[in-house]
Parts: structure tokens; C-alpha cells; sequence
């Protein structure tokens, strides 16, 4: 099926050093499927999003590679055409959702804010809408809540609120960057299941970031695990979880289990991942890997940066960065 | 209360339990709620209604011609005729003192919300440009902050001589810096909150951003600071008054009667007190507004 977004070797770097942020990112996001973005912070995740939707700081820029939305080109939209893209075509999530509402105005003006801009609605027109919008999120009283303001809302309210705004303009493409992470796991689970709804109800697709491997296991349909600026392996879900081929994967799913060891002490990947963009060559995950030793790979891993290889039975299926798991391949 | 009614400032009426849904503020909450402001607020604001109130009211309620004499009447006391008793030629001080106050508040409220406006135009343009257009702002800004408000605006008047609009222009080359620096602070730092970036995510064009949401999140220490400013412009206005540099006789202003009185200081020191007192009140009425809406601020982040 013709890809929804495609994203081709994206690289971000910065203005005064360029440092690369973002080395080659490439994704893909089927009309309909939700896709998992993964990895642990600083990974480049949110900074993906932000290109995605032209946001990028002012320090940063995009070096290379190609975006594109439905067939059109993302990255030379002109100033105007953003405008339309934001809220129009791609809905936005955030992470805290309380701070992303404006305190001095009225939750009910701020859901009104796309339909009037996108949707060309009056203002009439958008105030009833907006009370249809809020109920279908879930929200009880709506009449009430639309005159509300936003620190008189719960956070998993505002998250409502939220989406409720995000997705009044019914845009194809909901980029939510860890829209649960600040919220306590009972109105987590509500807000998943939510967004679960919400996505078959108008069929879009979604773009999920999260560090949460359990939170992503419950929603997506392709994973995508990203470290250091790359994506390191990529697959439906069930692979990426069931059979995770890169060693980062591994090493994050057994960390999302919390289960400990002999001696009382929780696994944790050694190292951080703060002077993986130090490295210049070779794997960016060599010096927290343990793979290497044990697989006997340190030169091959030292020399040459992996590429993403396909090792799934279709060739979009599956894919890894790893010399570990190609030599494996080669010699099977 | 309409569901896209422009931005409002948070009252406490609205901050009341959910029991009390905004939108239906019944008058005795209205009270209330008005009692629940920072005292300073509530006292400064009282004494400046009066004021204004008086000083509206001036044509009709003055007891006599402002410029009428009475040489035999020069430095009477207070009496039922003279409430403030008469100055030097034996004008009444009390409606000299009520027509006066006209002119000064008038100057100095003028001046301020010029101010506040035109600095905070600048100061929010500088916050979103940045670059080369925020730099010269703010250098322009430093060197008229390096002259001391006076110089400035004795310098701008005696070129272009006393009058009400060059007091004004004298008061506002100097006045809008102030506004501009702490505008451009605050607009920063609200710009860089969650809010606008998820204003841009959903599409709202730049001149939207900041009408919508930039400005009314930055309105309440500006609004704080134009309070604090308009005392010290009253001041000020007294002082040019002072020197013989803002109103021209025979009209006065609290300045100048001042200026006017202080050859008489021992013989009649009530010329001297009563427009002194309505300076030092009417500036600390407005300063008090300008502290208390700094303390709702404070106590509501």
C-alpha cells in the first residue's frame, strides 16, 4: 500500500557545529497503521516529530533527506502551506498536556481555534461543535467544561482536551509524542484505549512516541526503535517484541519487564547514550553492547557502522542494524 | 460568559469550586470575590475612584473660578468660603487645587498608556524578530535609559517649547523604555512556554499567536508596571510643572502651585501641603493597584 508519511534519510544537525541530531532516518506510515517511534531520551524521537512538522529550533536545521505526506513534499512548504499542514493534515499530542493550554483563555475557545481556521466554521458553528467534540472524547458536561478553564482540568481531562483539538480538523496523521508519559497509569490505560478508538473511528494514522515499551505494545502496529539519531531496527510489532533482533531492542525490552537479577538489582543498560554522537565511526552502540564481546565482533563493529538490514521473511518486514545479527544471518 | 468571548483574566470568581460554574457570578459573589483581592488593590483602587471621580466632577462641584482673585483675601486659612483657605493673590485653594489635578492626572495617565502600549508593541516584536531589529531596539533603549527621565524630557521641552503635547512627547521619549525591555522579558518567556508551540502545531498563523495567546499571558506584570510607572510619571509632571516647564499660568497643576508657594512657605504652609498631599496620595493609589495585581499574580503561579 502507498505509504501515508514517508520519511527518507532524514538528518538534522546544528547550525554552528553540525553535529548530526538525526543521521538518516527513514520511516514509513501506511494509511491507517499506527507506527511506534521507541528509544530512550535523547534518541532523537521528539526531534523526528518536530521535523516532521517543520518545528524545528531555530538552532537546528534539516541537512538532508526527503519528507513527504500523501505525495506531497513536506519540506518545501512554503510558510502559508505549514499553517494549513498544522492541525489541518497533522494533528499534534504532547506530552504534558496541561502546559500546552493556554491559562487565559477558556478550554472552549481553544478546541473552537482549529475548526474555525481549518474548517472555515463561524463562530456559532464552532461553539456547537465544539460540545460534540468534547463528548466524543469522553468528556461528561461538556456545555460546562467548555467554559472552563485549564487549570481547573485534570491531567488526563486536558489530555482529552487535547485530543479533542488535535483531531477536530480530522487530520490523516495524529503525531502523538508520549501523550501518557505525564499521566498516572489508570487514565494512561483510558487514554490509549481512547486514541485506539478514535483511530478506527476516522481511520488515520498515527505516529506514536513513547520510551514505553509497554504502552506501545498495547497500540502500535510497527515498532521502530531508535538510538543515538538512527533507527536501529525496525518491524511489526509482534517481531520487534516477540523476536527482537538488535541488542538495543533487547536490552530495552528486558528493562521494560523492571524484573531483577540474582542480587536484588534491577537490569539496566550499561553506559548512556549522551557520547554515542561522540563516536564517529563504527556502531553507535558498541561501547554499551554486549554482543560484541561476545559474538568476537569488536574490530568489525569498531570499523563500520552497520546498515539496516532486512532479515524479516518479506523484505519490509523486518529490519536490523547489527553486524551481530548479519553475521549470524551469513553464516546460517 | 460565551464560549469564544475574547481572553479574560483570571478573577477568583472563577477559581471558586466547580459547585459554582463560571458564568453565573451572582452580584454578592461578585462582592466577594472583590473583597478576596490583595487589600493594597482593593484601598489603592478605592482612593483612586475618588479621585477621578472629584476630579471628573471639577466644573461642576468647584467651589469658585480657579483664577479668580480676592487680594484682600491672600492667605486666609480654611474656612466655610475657602474649605482650603487662599493662596498669594487670594484664589481659592481648593478649586485651583481640583482643576490642577485635571491637567496632572491627565498628563501623566495619557502619558502612561502611551507608554505601556508603544513599549510593549516593541518590546513583544523584539521577543519574536530577535536579530538585528531586537538588537537596535534594545541599544536604543539603553542609551535613553543611560539619561535620567528628567534631562530627557526638560530637554525635549525646552526645544520645543511648554505645552500640553510636548510634555506628553517629552514624557514618552523617555517612559517607553522600561516597557520595552520588560515586555520583551516576559514575552520570551511566555513564548517559550508549552502553549505556543502547540498553537503552532495546530496552525494558528504568527499575528494570531500573539494577539491570542501571547499578549494576554504577558498583560498582568505590564499591567503591574504601568500602575508603579503612572505615580512616578505624576511625579514627574509635577516636578516639570516645578520648573516652570509644563503648565503656563494662570492655569496650575499640583507642580506648579508648589513652585508658586514656595516663597510663602512659612507665612502659609498649607499651600504647600495640600497639593503636596494630593500628589503623594493619588501617586500611592495607583502604586498600591500596581503592587496588588503584582501579589494576585504572585499568588496564583
Amino acid at each position: 500500500m502507498e505509504p501515508l508519511l514517508e520519511i527518507d534519510s532524514l538528518t538534522v544537525s546544528t547550525r554552528t557545529t553540525s553535529k548530526r541530531l538525526l543521521d538518516g532516518v527513514s520511516l514509513r506510515v501506511a494509511p491507517g497503521e499506527v507506527l511506534a517511534v521507541v528509544g530512550e531520551s535523547g534518541s532523537g524521537k521528539s526531534l523526528t516529530a518536530l521535523s516532521i512538522m517543520q518545528m524545528l529550533p531555530r538552532v537546528l536545521e534539516m541537512s538532508a533527506g526527503r519528507m513527504t505526506l500523501a505525495g506531497t513534499d513536506l519540506t518545501s512548504l512554503r510558510r502559508r502551506e505549514i499553517d494549513t499542514l498544522h492541525g489541518g493534515r497533522i494533528g499534534m499530542l504532547f506530552q504534558q498536556p496541561r502546559r500546552m493550554l493556554d491559562p487565559t483563555a477558556t478550554v472552549g475557545s481553544q478546541v473552537a481555534e482549529p475548526l474555525v481556521r481549518h474548517l472555515r466554521m463561524s463562530r456559532r458553528e464552532a461553539r456547537r461543535r465544539v460540545l460534540e467534540l468534547l463528548a466524543d472524547v469522553g468528556i461528561d458536561e461538556p456545555a460546562r467544561r467548555a467554559q472552563a478553564y485549564p487549570h481547573q482540568l485534570s491531567g488526563g481531562l486536558a489530555q482529552r482536551v487535547m485530543i479533542a483539538t488535535a483531531l477536530a480538523a480530522s487530520p490523516p496523521l495524529l503525531i502523538a509524542d508520549e501523550p501518557t508519559t505525564a499521566l498516572d497509569v489508570t487514565v494512561e490505560a483510558q487514554i490509549l484505549q481512547l486514541l485506539k478508538q478514535k483511530k478506527r473511528e476516522l481511520g488515520m494514522s498515527v505516529l506514536f512516541i513513547s520510551h514505553d515499551l509497554n504502552v506501545v505494545s498495547s497500540i502500535a502496529d510497527r515498532i521502530a526503535v531508535m538510538y543515538a539519531g538512527r533507527v536501529v531496527e525496525v518491524g511489526t510489532a509482534d517481531e520487534i517484541l516477540t523476536q527482537p533482533e538488535h541488542p538495543y531492542t533487547k536490552a530495552l525490552i528486558e528493562c521494560s519487564t523492571l524484573r531483577t537479577d540474582a542480587s536484588g538489582q534491577l537490569y539496566v543498560i550499561p553506559g548512556g547514550s549522551d557520547t554515542a554522537r561522540e563516536l564517529d565511526h563504527g556502531c553507535r552502540f558498541r561501547p554499551r553492547c554486549g554482543l560484541t564481546q561476545e559474538a568476537h565482533l569488536e574490530q568489525v563493529c569498531d570499523a563500520r557502522e552497520p546498515v539496516l538490514l532486512s532479515i524479516g521473511r518479506s523484505p519490509a518486514e523486518h529490519e536490523c542494524r547489527c553486524w551481530g545479527t548479519a553475521e549470524e544471518r551469513e553464516g546460517a | 460568559m460565551s464560549v469564544l468571548d475574547g481572553p479574560k483574566t483570571i478573577t477568583p470568581a472563577t477559581l471558586t469550586p466547580d459547585s459554582a460554574p463560571a458564568g453565573t457570578v451572582t452580584r454578592r459573589n461578585r462582592t466577594r470575590a472583590l473583597l478576596r483581592q490583595p487589600w493594597p488593590l482593593v484601598a489603592g483602587g478605592a482612593i483612586l475612584t475618588v479621585v477621578v471621580v472629584v476630579l471628573l466632577l471639577t466644573p461642576w462641584i468647584a467651589p469658585s473660578d480657579p483664577a479668580e482673585q480676592d487680594l484682600t483675601q491672600r492667605f486666609a486659612g480654611s474656612s466655610a468660603a475657602h474649605w482650603l483657605g487662599t493662596d498669594q493673590l487670594g484664589r481659592d485653594v481648593l478649586s485651583r487645587m481640583m482643576h490642577g489635578g485635571r491637567f496632572s492626572v491627565t498628563i501623566a495617565g495619557t502619558t502612561v498608556a502611551i507608554c505601556a502600549v508603544l513599549g510593549t508593541l516593541l518590546g513583544i516584536l523584539c521577543a519574536r524578530v530577535r536579530g538585528a531589529f531586537d538588537e537596535f531596539v534594545m541599544r536604543v533603549c539603553d542609551v535613553l535609559l543611560a539619561f535620567p527621565e528628567m534631562i530627557v524630557a526638560m530637554f525635549v521641552v525646552s526645544i520645543l517649547g511648554a505645552s500640553k503635547t510636548t510634555l506628553i512627547l517629552a514624557l514618552v521619549v523617555g517612559g517607553w523604555t522600561p516597557f520595552a525591555k520588560l515586555a520583551r522579558g516576559v514575552a520570551m518567556e511566555v513564548d517559550a512556554r508549552g502553549f505556543i508551540e502547540a498553537a503552532r502545531a495546530l496552525g494558528c498563523s504568527r499575528s494570531f499567536i500573539v494577539l491570542r495567546h501571547l499578549l494576554p499571558n504577558s498583560l498582568n506584570p505590564l499591567m503591574a508596571h504601568a500602575a508603579l510607572r503612572f505615580g512616578h510619571k505624576l511625579i514627574t509632571v509635577g516636578a516639570l510643572s516645578y520648573l516652570g516647564l509644563g503648565v503656563q499660568p494662570p492655569a496650575a497643576d499640583w507642580g506648579s502651585m508648589l513652585a508658586a508657594a514656595q516663597p510663602f512657605l512659612s507665612q502659609a504652609p498649607h499651600l504647600v501641603v495640600y497639593p503636596g498631599l494630593a500628589i503623594f496620595v493619588t501617586a500611592l493609589s495607583v502604586t498600591m493597584i500596581g503592587q496588588g495585581i503584582n501579589a494576585r499574580r504572585g499568588s496564583r503561579s
